[in-house]
């Protein structure tokens, strides 16, 4: 085990002059970190970090994130709940081998007057009490930090990386170094807002610098990268390499290393938009991959910057991971994990939708920094949103391609329009799970799958509805604004409502929030459509002389009377326009709040054809749009075209099961 | 060309099976009664589904959204088509299941619709060619009456028994190769803690590879169990068996042949109909009768492959059994021939 010698930290480049000019956001908790990381993936690290209280809060302890203890053993939380389906389904934990096991220990905690923590130092749950989990340590302060103070102490701790999981550890002779030093929470003036590690929910941290240097077995030189700009690489004596990493108005830092990375350089630049160096880490095994990595990265560089914010640190380093790793798809400041196959169709937007989506990140996650525990739609949701946009305007729809045994075979003609994915998902996870809304914390709420629907896709098809609905200039308005002013300062769901209430309007604005607080589903149906001739007058008309008796006319009044029934048969609410077809041709459209049980028409003019709800499907929300129209007569025609399709190949999936009996081939 | 080559063998099933045409036709009618009877619930929900909704119309244009259709009514109608994924697992061999491994061939009763439905009718589907395979080994061990349903019917009944227990061991067969072959030697490591994902893709096909040989060797020893059977005109496997076993393991060359050669010309026509047949638009009736007789026409296609698949067979076994015999007129001037009732044989 190689441990890391004493060294003193330099505490004046935690006090230093920025490197760069124009601070965007005063530092809150900045790390010095060294650390050396051995050939058993076992971390020995030193940190020193600076707190400046900037709340109005005054802070009687230290909370501090452990992470790796989410893979301790079995008892944790996080492992708790992947068990019970609260978050993503990755492998390796099971196996009896505890290299695939992880930890995170602090061995001493002092101020940096000396004056020792450790013995006050205990685990703590305020989440879900469980008394096993380790990932969240409280440290009593012998006097409270201020308002306005400043609180440097220094951290001792050990970890050991897992066999990559959730998007952090190794893999062979790769690994993702992520969330893994002590971390504090995020101060805010009702106190500490951190969690435990939950299965099915991200992170949140407080902006700062970070100056990181990692010591690593010395076939990583040249083949690293991590948060912020790489500085120096130094060959040490013993087989080590040293690399000295600075970043400045982040909020944590990871890093990745593998001695079989191919290190491509390129540069960003756009008008308008500043100029980015693009470091892209890439499996040798996916050089054709090579283009299409810094394509997407561009495209995310120049769509992200324009419609939300501009890039503005001066790299972005793209991790290219290796075939099973876990990690794949993952977002830390300027840094982000893609992913790859060996075998990647074009038109199948693969690794261009998870670069683009990765990128995104760097906007929600990384610059305006969301509470991913509490608040994950935020993060994960607008970005999904924004992700296919950037998809469907840079690289088209994309075509069904399925893998038969590894190998993909792409259906060139039949192609999976933006955004069926999204919707599909979301309409076929809303069915397993409607538990909570939105508002619920996320780590709060029921299992995976509600988090993931909520904090995806609900998001997703919410953001695309409310384009759809008030326009889109309107809701590009309401994005841009959003980011620009909440930019490194942790929004939440009640900033983002009132940039759509002073935007968009309070229509606008209620109707999302409506979303929001509601696990209930859309659902409006047309339930009843009739329409008959109206008759002419049977009987008397006129009084006195002019009484007469009437009958109709045979040949008809040529006028109709048409009657429509419309419900909403889902819990939440979204404005509607109700579209009438009628016979000669001619539209009616009435809107509609949606708010009401059910609405009732009576139309009289020519023949109705059909009644449809939202027939522009402006609401992506809607469940079940086959309910969504109806037409006063059935035209048999689409069910007999599919009809003859679906028999024939029923005929020829039971002339294949018939080689099982016949024993030949069919 | 010789007479026991691949290609007259082949021209030879084929002529064999032409003279079954009627009893070809029977087994088209099956396909379709049982299609029929498979697809009902799904026809009729497209019915429900479409019939009164305006989704009809955006359905019949040239670019409908048929993905959006697929996911519309496979949520809303769950019952319909149930749970898919053991399919798509099976056919995609990408398993979906937790930790990304199922109990191989899970998954097939324990869900609702067709789903569910299709393992039932696959067992129907492969009694029922089971049944058919016996009136035309029957018939294709006969010269005579090849067209007659009469002869084919009564051949089906003498054959049934041990045509469906052949169609037993073969079901349960080629349901072990892929249990035990495939299914098995998956457990055996873990794809993901491969270096390259090649490497996973490359073992993943050799096991598909080992599987498929496998079942390749259970449809070839049962097709010519059945074959010999035919031939023999004695409802007895015993002796069947042996027969093929023996035949399988002297020409292991022909017979992978013939089966490629019948496997291709049974796949083609449907390859080329999912690819360029034509797609009814909702308007003209006739077109709609003109496609529904070229999607029989291809259905037809494969029946016949596969048959005269059997009847090369039949015909490969006689001409082996042919060229096994002694001649009899040379053979022996003193004894008589075979069948001659001890008569002298004449002077050369």
């Amino acid at each position: 085990m190689t441990r890391l010698r004493a060294a003193a930290l330099p505490v004046s480049l935690l006090l230093a002059a920025r490197l760069d000019a124009g601070s965007r956001v005063p530092p809150v908790a900045s790390y010095a970190i060294e650390a050396a990381v051995n050939a058993e993936h076992v971390v020995t690290g030193k940190e020193t970090v600076r707190f400046t209280n900037r709340t109005k809060h005054v802070f009687s302890d230290l909370a501090l994130h452990l992470y790796l203890n989410a893979w301790r053993n079995d008892r944790s939380t996080w492992l708790v709940e992947q068990a019970r389906g609260g978050g993503r389904s990755d492998r390796g934990l099971a196996a009896k081998d505890p290299a695939r096991w992880a930890y995170a220990e602090i061995h001493r905690i002092s101020l940096d007057d000396g004056t020792d923590l450790t013995p006050g130092l205990k685990y703590v749950s305020p989440d879900d009490g469980n008394p096993d989990d380790r990932t969240l340590v409280s440290v009593p302060l012998p006097r409270p930090v201020a308002p306005g103070e400043t609180l440097v102490f220094r951290l001792d701790w050990e970890s050991k990386f897992p066999r990559a999981v959730a998007r952090t550890g190794w893999k062979d002779d790769y690994l993702l170094g992520a969330q893994w030093f002590p971390k504090l929470g995020v101060a805010t003036d009702g106190g500490w807002n951190a969690h435990q590690f939950h299965a099915g929910t991200e992170f949140f941290a407080d902006f700062g610098d970070y100056d990181v240097t990692l010591t690593l077995p010395a076939a990583n030189k040249g083949h690293l990268g991590g948060t912020g700009v790489l500085k120096e690489e130094t060959e040490l004596a013993g087989g080590l390499v040293r690399a000295h990493f600075v970043a400045e108005d982040v909020h944590d830092f990871a890093f990745a290393a593998c001695p079989r990375f191919d290190v491509v350089r390129d540069t960003f630049s756009a008008k308008g938009l500043p100029n980015v160096d693009i470091v892209l880490l890439l499996q040798p095994d996916h050089r054709p991959l090579r283009d299409r990595y810094l394509k997407a990265t561009k495209v995310g560089l120049e769509d992200f910057g324009t419609r939300y914010l501009p890039y503005p640190y001066p790299v972005v380093t793209v991790v290219d991971p290796p075939w099973g790793s876990h990690t794949e798809g993952m977002e830390y400041p300027t840094l982000f994990v893609g992913g790859g196959r060996e075998l990647a169709p074009k038109k199948a937007h693969s690794p261009e939708s998870v670069t683009i989506h990765e990128y995104g990140h760097q906007v929600f996650y990384g610059m305006l920094g969301s509470n991913e525990f509490e608040e994950a739609h935020l993060d994960e949701g607008f970005n999904t949103y924004a992700t296919t946009k950037a998809l469907e305007a840079a690289y088209g729809d994309p075509s069904l391609v399925v893998r038969f045994y590894g190998l993909p075979v792409t259906f060139a003609g039949v192609t999976v329009p933006y955004p069926f994915g999204v919707t599909d998902r979301f309409h076929r996870w809303q069915l397993a799970s409607r538990s909570d809304a939105q508002a619920v914390p996320s780590y709060r709420q029921l299992n995976g799958d509600a988090i993931r629907n909520n904090a995806y896709l609900r998001t997703t098809l919410l953001l695309m509805s409310c384009e759809r609905t008030f326009g889109e200039a309107v809701w590009a308005k309401v994005m841009k604004t959003y980011a620009t002013r909440f930019a490194f300062k942790h929004p939440t769901t009640a900033d983002f409502l009132g940039v759509v209430r002073e935007v968009a309007g309070a229509a606008a604005a209620d109707s999302v929030a409506g979303i929001v607080s509601t696990a209930g589903s859309v659902d409006y149906a047309v339930t009843s459509v009739g329409t008959h001739e109206v008759a002419g007058l049977t009987g008397f008309s006129g009084e006195g002389s002019d009484r007469k008796f009437e009958t109709p006319d045979k040949r008809g009044s040529g006028t109709w009377e048409s009657t429509v029934v419309v419900q909403r048969f889902g819990e939440a609410v979204w404005p509607v326009d109700v579209v009438f077809t009628f016979k000669d041709g001619s539209t009616l459209t009435r809107p509609w709040s949606g708010a009401e049980q059910w609405v009732r028409w009576t139309l009289r003019g020519p023949k109705l054809v059909s009644a449809e709800v939202d027939p522009a499907r402006k609401c992506l929300l809607d469940g079940n749009t086959l309910n969504n129209g109806r037409r006063t007569e059935p035209d048999p025609r689409a069910s007999r075209a599919w009809t003859s399709r679906f028999m024939f190949w029923a005929q020829n999936l039971l002339e294949a099961f018939s080689l099982l009996g016949a024993a030949a081939i069919p | 060309m010789k007479r026991d080559s691949v290609l007259v063998l082949a021209a030879r099933g084929a002529v064999s099976a032409l003279g079954t045409w009627k009893a070809l036709l029977l087994a088209l009618v099956f396909n379709l009664l049982l299609a029929y009877a498979f697809a009902h619930p799904v026809n009729a929900a497209l019915r429900q589904a479409l019939d009164r909704s305006p989704w009809a119309a955006r359905l019949a244009a040239p670019n409908a959204p048929l993905f959006e259709f697929y996911g519309e009514i496979s949520r809303a109608r769950p019952d319909v088509f149930g749970d898919l994924s053991a399919w798509d697992a099976i056919a995609t061999g990408e398993d979906a299941g937790p930790g990304g491994r199922r109990s191989p061939l899970s998954g097939f009763l324990a869900t609702t619709g067709v789903a569910s439905s299709a393992a039932g009718f696959a067992v129907l589907a492969a009694a029922l060619s089971a049944l058919l395979a016996g009136g035309f080994a029957g018939r294709f061990g006969s010269e005579k009456e090849r067209a007659s349903l009469a002869a084919f019917g009564a051949d089906a009944a003498r054959f049934a028994l041990p045509s469906l227990l052949l169609g037993a061991v073969s079901l349960v067969g080629i349901a072990a190769a892929y249990r035990w072959v495939y299914a098995a030697s998956g457990s055996l490591y873990e794809a993901e803690d491969l270096r390259y994902e090649w490497e996973a893709i490359l073992l993943g096909l050799l096991r598909l590879g080992a599987f498929l040989v496998v079942a390749a060797i259970v449809r070839l020893v049962v097709l010519y169990t059945r074959a010999a059977m035919g031939r023999s005109g004695k409802a007895s496997l015993v002796g069947a068996f042996g027969g093929a076993l023996g035949f399988l393991a002297r020409r292991p060359v022909r017979v992978l042949a013939l089966e490629i050669l019948f496997g291709v010309l049974g796949v083609a026509p449907l390859l080329v109909w999912a690819f360029l047949g034509p797609v009814w638009d909702g308007k003209d009736a006739g077109a709609l009768a003109f496609i529904v007789l070229g999607q029989q026409a291809v259905v037809f296609w494969r029946i016949f492959a596969r048959t005269a698949h059997l009847g090369a067979a039949s015909a490969f076994l006689a001409r082996a059994s042919d060229a096994a015999s002694p001649r009899p007129a040379v053979a022996s001037e003193s004894e008589p021939a075979p069948g001659s009732e001890g008569a002298p044989a004449p002077a050369p």
